[in-house]
């Protein structure tokens, strides 16, 4: 099981970075990262100020969710794209048949973390500094070992939750033929509005609140805002609140696998090809 | 060859066919597309409601409507030659006697028409959820908008001609393009004029790109209720960005044709 995992993070990491020069791989996804980051800013800057409530102290405050979203949102496909491509190129099929499909899946998903983890990283301290720059401010972030290493542990619990969705969209993969992609389009733009990533999400109208105190997705963000900008008290309940949620869907998205992985063999869905 | 008009009009209205068809006999494609812009856009316009001014909900709303063209443009036009070329399409056009400038203004009739949907899903969906006030729709937003749509477009006709050189690159290059391009064009904010929170010398670049101008005015025609008095500039430079980009589009993807033609190599698949 672990040999197969360590071949399948390999090979993750060569689909991720082997295309081209590596450094440009990080610059290329740091980029588009970054920018998103901004836009988030520079919506709550215009209208904060337009509307004459404007309090910087937010600012730190967006930047962290939107990092950790951007995160997220760019590797919980890696699953997906692992399945359909793999049933379009017929690589899949064999993965299949030689019973290593989660091992497979689980390598392909921790190579996309290691990836966006990267770049998560530099977009939070580049869109900090040009933040900086272009609204003459200074985000109100503690970058110290210690926080840095808080956060890192909240982007290893999310890894375990977007494993666990990752797996449900793996299962999905496994019985469409076509447009599959539209899925985690979809799902990225939920987290967008229940994670707590660019805004309260005690300002969402009753009863929606609920659904983002259920997404683990949001007590890590929160627990990641906690050990940046601060009250650090705050930080174990989150990231408590945070493991629990994560552990319960990556074993829910393990049962819904391997559950879809037996129709799908039973049925013979892996040789449908994608169109 | 010589230039037949009648054949480069047929090509253009069956290339454009081809998309309209696409997109209209399979609502799913419209579902597929909405999700996106439509998910965003709602994301943005609740933290415009948050930071204090509802009446602001309708930039993203708006800026929704224009994202669901700016993704076509860029995956559906920029890269599709690219894709072409890697499943095997460029070589029957290249083969045809189907000019490949009328393909491409084929590609963006038909991307018009086809997303029309997706953009108007997202303007209804974003206006019954957040109610922001919008001005009538008047001649000259119709005017704007088709003239910011002319433009975006002959972006697309210029990228795809530079993506026949790129094999996987292009998707990574949309990547890396869509969201810069989104922030600097200020598709959800105003990023030029006196609102924007952005220095001079940022806003001067981001005025060379078609979108900036177009949203610019758009946003100053829905919202503020300004007219053809106030907006000609901004409609003039439009024009002017609109038939420049169409037309180094197209000079570039002749010049790349002939050359490919000549050397072999714009058939050749790189990965």
């Amino acid at each position: 099981m672990m040999r197969k995992l360590i071949a399948s993070i390999q090979l993750g990491l060569e689909r991720e970075f082997s295309w081209t020069f590596p450094p440009l791989v990080i610059l290329l996804s740091t980029i588009p990262a970054t920018a998103g980051i901004l836009t988030v800013v520079m919506v709550y800057w215009v209208g904060s100020s337009a509307a004459g409530k404007l309090d910087p102290s937010w600012v730190s405050f967006l930047i962290v969710g939107s990092s950790l979203y951007t995160h997220f949102s760019s590797y919980i496909w890696a699953p997906l794209s692992a399945v359909s491509e793999g049933k379009a190129s017929y690589t899949f099929p064999l993965v299949f048949i030689s019973h290593s499909s989660l091992s497979y899946i689980a390598g392909r998903v921790i190579a996309s973390f290691i990836e966006s983890s990267f770049t998560a990283i530099l977009a939070l301290g580049f869109s900090t500094l040009t933040v900086g720059a272009l609204l003459n401010i200074t985000p109100g972030l503690g970058l110290t070992p210690l926080s840095m290493a808080l956060f890192a542990v909240g982007m290893a619990v999310g890894l375990l939750a977007a494993l666990g969705l990752g797996l449900m969209l793996a299962a999905y993969a496994i019985f469409v033929t076509r447009l599959e992609w539209g899925l985690p389009v979809y799902i990225s733009g939920i987290l967008m509005i229940f994670s707590e990533a660019i805004f309260p999400a005690s300002s969402l109208p009753h009863p929606l609140p609920l659904i983002a105190e259920s997404l683990p997705f949001t007590h890590i963000i929160r627990a990641a805002r906690a050990a940046l900008i601060g009250p650090l008290n705050l930080y174990l309940a989150e990231i408590f609140s945070a493991s629990l949620l994560s552990a319960a869907w990556f074993l829910a998205g393990l049962a819904i696998y391997a559950h879809s992985e037996k129709l799908g063999r039973r049925r013979g869905y892996i040789d449908y090809r994608v169109v | 060859m010589r230039f037949s008009f009648t054949l480069w009009a047929k090509v253009v209205i069956a290339r454009a066919l081809i998309r309209v068809i696409a997109m209209y006999g399979d609502p799913l494609w419209i579902l597929v597309n909405v999700g996106g812009p439509l998910l965003t856009s709602t994301a943005l316009a609740f933290l415009y409601r948050f930071a204090g001014l509802p009446q602001f909900t309708g930039f993203a709303i708006l800026g929704g409507g224009i994202a669901a063209y700016w993704g076509n443009v860029l995956w559906s036009m920029a890269s599709q030659l690219s894709w072409d070329k890697r499943s095997g399409m460029l070589y029957l056009y290249i083969t045809s006697p189907a000019p490949l400038t009328a393909l491409l203004i084929g590609m963006s009739l038909g991307g018009i028409l086809g997303t029309l949907p997706s953009s108007i899903a997202v303007l209804i969906t974003g206006t019954l959820l957040f109610k922001p006030p919008f001005s009538p729709p008047t001649i000259t937003l119709v005017l704007i908008f088709m003239l910011t749509l002319v433009a975006l477009y002959g972006m697309g006709i210029a990228l795809s001609s530079l993506y026949l050189f790129l094999s996987r690159e292009a998707e990574e290059i949309n990547e890396a393009l869509y969201e810069p391009v989104s922030f600097l064009s200020g598709i959800y904010f105003p990023s030029i004029g006196r609102s924007s929170p952005l220095p001079i010398a940022i806003q001067a670049v981001a005025a060379l790109i078609p979108l900036t101008i177009g949203m610019d005015s758009l946003r100053r025609t829905v919202f503020y209720a300004e007219g053809l008095s106030e907006l000609w500039p901004n409609i003039a430079l439009l024009a002017a960005m609109a038939v420049t980009s169409i037309y180094i589009g197209l000079k570039m993807l002749s010049y790349i044709e002939r050359r490919g033609r000549e050397t072999g190599d714009i058939l050749v698949t790189l990965k």
